[in-house]
């Protein structure tokens, strides 16, 4: 997938490890672990159990709000590695009604860094004494693929935007660090949004803490590009027509796996250890996938439009098919030896492609009901500017009578309000009136939410989005999804705001679209990092001939698409003169996954 | 600011109070449509209880849309109209619920009236 692939993030991967295996190497013999649920996903993409059992870790539990349920953990070391949440302290007090006082030592480590406000909760409810250490366990990045990070901090957008919490900037700012101190100082850094000159600026004070102790590595990242979701409310809004997009608005992909609905594989697919087999709420079986590049066939198919999926498929199959035949023609002892030597290889092929085929039929179910398309079609009006936003569209007005999934209704809705930098203050009533009605008293908390992070507002300026639509080219008309040639193929004709936009700074700077960026929200942001002539690796300016590379962190998550979109750019490097890119996230996002982490969790 | 109105979790008659602090904080924040929606969340509440009395039927935390078709499905067209002349529903909106409430009650004979 990384054609030039100077830059690979397993070198941060290999950081973690040590950081981690350096904590649990500082406690003697053996431990258990017990998790936070979320976390332990997480985990599972620095190092999987055996990694762990090889530092020592012999059990592993849940906190799941319960009494520790076997007391009898023979065990002397019990670490605690939970978020800095007063709600996993309040769990882990739980938790600790069900041990005998004083049996053991206990551990707590906070990721990615401890909080006093913690300590205080475990000091009310009386339990901190026990606790030998509370430590930090600073990892902020966990490395989904060689070109992709995430910090995994899926609430990010939320706590900044509706309450007010910057310390994922904070975060976001280590986790940058952190990928500097790694790979160099980045000499060029541009950022648009309006947390991104907090974000920097605390990036220099972290820089002027450590002062002269910063590591003396070479730049290998060229450019650093920062946008703030909130640059771009529109391509989180609009529906993602890759394979994997589809796939994680369909099913979900946490930590690169998706839970799969076992009945929807015909089986064949094996299952990947991490946590084993799990139960969703209603109680039917889930079988976890991982998806990564590791295998071939998916590293094609991932970023494809959904429509190549099938030619896709079918070529491989062909291509399976062809070379088990050649088991005909093998007639030497040394034919067949060969081809007994292909032939695990082929095996797994076979097995993934049947998985893909599964999951493509259940995706091909999904994306052919008439829902799905209906709301599509509207989406892709909204986008080409072919609706009067000033008015209710026929197909929410249905949408709503018929009382369509609730998600649905509101991203397009918002769709609506973003493209038109607001909706008339009559229009915005009537939608709230309706959705209020409709959907229950409740949901006035999400409308308010929805407000406060600038997805729904009234109407305060003349939308400029034909204008944006015209200078960055977001609309391109006949898309081939096959053979793409455009970025916009990952929407079946939409190019991401967002890569577009970073795409214009890398090659003339803000100054090109310095209209636009008036139009756009938050400050914007063109600093120069002094980087030392002798740290200047050799490579990058002997290589100047080849391509640079340019990180882009998106403060807020980013979608499949716009890595989809990133990565058909950096495979094109050298026909458009793109650089590389390699992407930074707060976290993985889809329509879905972005609404429901705004919306209010109020149960009438 | 208005969080307030997560209060809004508690039970049926200390929910009422509730919604009516909420009313005044969206009327402090100036935000005439909160007002107007939360008095209006107050008046259905309201009508629910009154209804559960008379129906021996739970009405409370329906949606309004959502109660007029429960109205409907049980036959109940007179409350349903009442509602309706209260809550000031567009015939658009009213007709297509009744419509499908009907529809999905089998009360083929009632759609046939219209």
């Amino acid at each position: 997938m990384t054609v030039g692939g100077r830059v690979d993030f397993s070198l941060v991967r290999t950081a973690s490890r040590e950081t981690l295996s350096k904590l649990l190497d500082g406690i003697p013999g053996n431990k258990a672990i017990v998790w936070e649920k979320e976390l332990a996903g997480s985990f599972s993409l620095v190092g999987d159990f055996s990694y762990l059992r090889s530092h020592g870790v012999t059990q592993m539990f849940y906190l799941s709000g319960e009494h520790a349920r076997s007391p009898s953990v023979p065990n002397i070391h019990i670490v605690f590695i939970t978020k800095p949440h007063t709600e996993s302290m309040d769990a882990i007090n739980v938790y600790l009604r069900g041990l005998p006082e004083g049996s053991r030592e206990l551990h707590l480590w906070l990721v990615p860094r401890s909080s006093l406000l913690c300590e205080r909760r475990l000091q009310e409810h009386g339990v901190l004494g026990r606790f030998t250490a509370v430590t930090e366990l600073p990892l902020l990045l966990f490395v989904l693929e060689s070109d992709l990070v995430s910090m995994e901090m899926p609430g990010a957008f939320r706590e900044w935007t509706v309450e007010g919490d910057p310390s994922a900037v904070h975060a976001a700012a280590r986790a940058l660090m952190l990928l500097q101190a790694v790979y160099g100082l980045i000499p060029s850094v541009h950022g648009k949004g309006t947390n991104v000159a907090a974000l920097y600026d605390i990036m220099v004070e972290l820089r002027r803490e450590m002062a002269n102790n910063e590591p003396q590595v070479p730049s290998l990242i060229d450019q650093l590009i920062i946008l703030d979701r909130g640059v771009d409310l529109i391509t989180p809004l609009a529906t993602q027509l890759t394979y994997e997009g589809l796939i994680d608005l369909c099913f979900g992909i946490k930590n690169s796996v998706v839970k799969l609905p076992e009945s929807r594989l015909a089986g064949g697919a094996e299952s990947e250890d991490g946590v084993g087999s799990l139960m969703d709420t209603q109680g039917a079986a889930l079988k976890p996938v991982l998806l990564s590049s590791s295998d071939p066939l998916y590293a094609g198919l991932r970023d494809a439009n959904f429509s190549a999926i099938g030619p896709k498929l079918a070529a491989h199959a062909k291509q399976i098919t062809k070379e088990f035949e050649e088991r005909h023609l093998a007639k030497t002892v040394v034919e067949m030896k060969h081809f007994v030597q292909k032939l695990p290889r082929i095996q797994a092929a076979k097995q993934s492609l049947a998985l893909h085929t599964s999951i493509a039929e259940a995706l091909q179910e999904e994306v052919g009901t008439s829902s799905f398309g209906a709301a599509l079609q509207h989406e892709q009006q909204l986008l080409r500017g072919g609706i009067d936003c000033d008015k209710v569209p026929p197909f929410i007005e249905e949408s709503i009578g018929g009382k369509a999934p609730l998600n649905t209704v509101l991203r397009l809705i918002c769709l609506q309000s973003v493209i038109n930098n607001g909706l008339k203050p009559k229009l915005l009533e009537h939608y709230k009136r309706e959705l209020v009605q409709t959907y229950g008293y409740h949901e006035l908390l999400t409308l308010d939410n929805l407000t406060r992070a600038g997805l729904l507002t009234a109407q305060t300026q003349k939308s400029n989005y034909a204008s944006m639509r015209k200078t960055l080219r977001l609309i391109v008309d006949d898309v081939n999804e096959l053979n793409p040639k455009e970025i916009s193929y990952v929407h079946s004709g939409y190019a991401p705001l967002s890569v577009s936009l970073a795409r214009a700074v890398h090659s003339h700077g803000w100054r090109s679209i310095t209209e636009l960026l008036t139009v756009l929200p938050g400050p914007t942001l063109a600093e120069a990092q002094h980087v030392p002539r002798h740290r200047r690796s050799e490579s990058v300016s002997s290589d100047r001939a080849s391509s640079p590379v340019v990180l882009i962190f998106f403060l807020g998550g980013c979608t499949y698409s716009e890595v989809a979109a990133l990565r058909f750019l950096t495979s094109k490097l050298h026909e458009n003169g793109d650089p590389e890119y390699v992407i930074a996230t707060t976290s993985l996002i889809n329509s879905n996954s972005f609404l429901q982490n705004l919306s209010a969790p109020l149960q009438p | 600011l208005r969080l307030l109105e997560a209060y809004d979790n508690k039970r049926t008659d200390l929910r009422l109070g509730l919604l009516q602090s909420t009313a005044e904080c969206f009327r402090r924040a100036k935000d005439e449509l909160g007002v107007q929606l939360t008095e209006e969340q107050m008046r259905l509440l309201k009508c629910q209880v009154g209804l559960e009395e008379l129906h021996h039927k739970s009405y409370v935390n329906l949606s309004l849309v959502d109660t007029l078709m429960q109205l409907i499905r049980d036959n109940h067209i007179k409350d349903a109209e009442k509602i309706r002349a209260d809550f000031k529903i567009t015939e658009k909106r009213y007709w297509y619920l009744r419509v499908t409430a009907h529809a999905a009650a089998n009360h083929w004979q009632a759609l046939e009236q219209f």
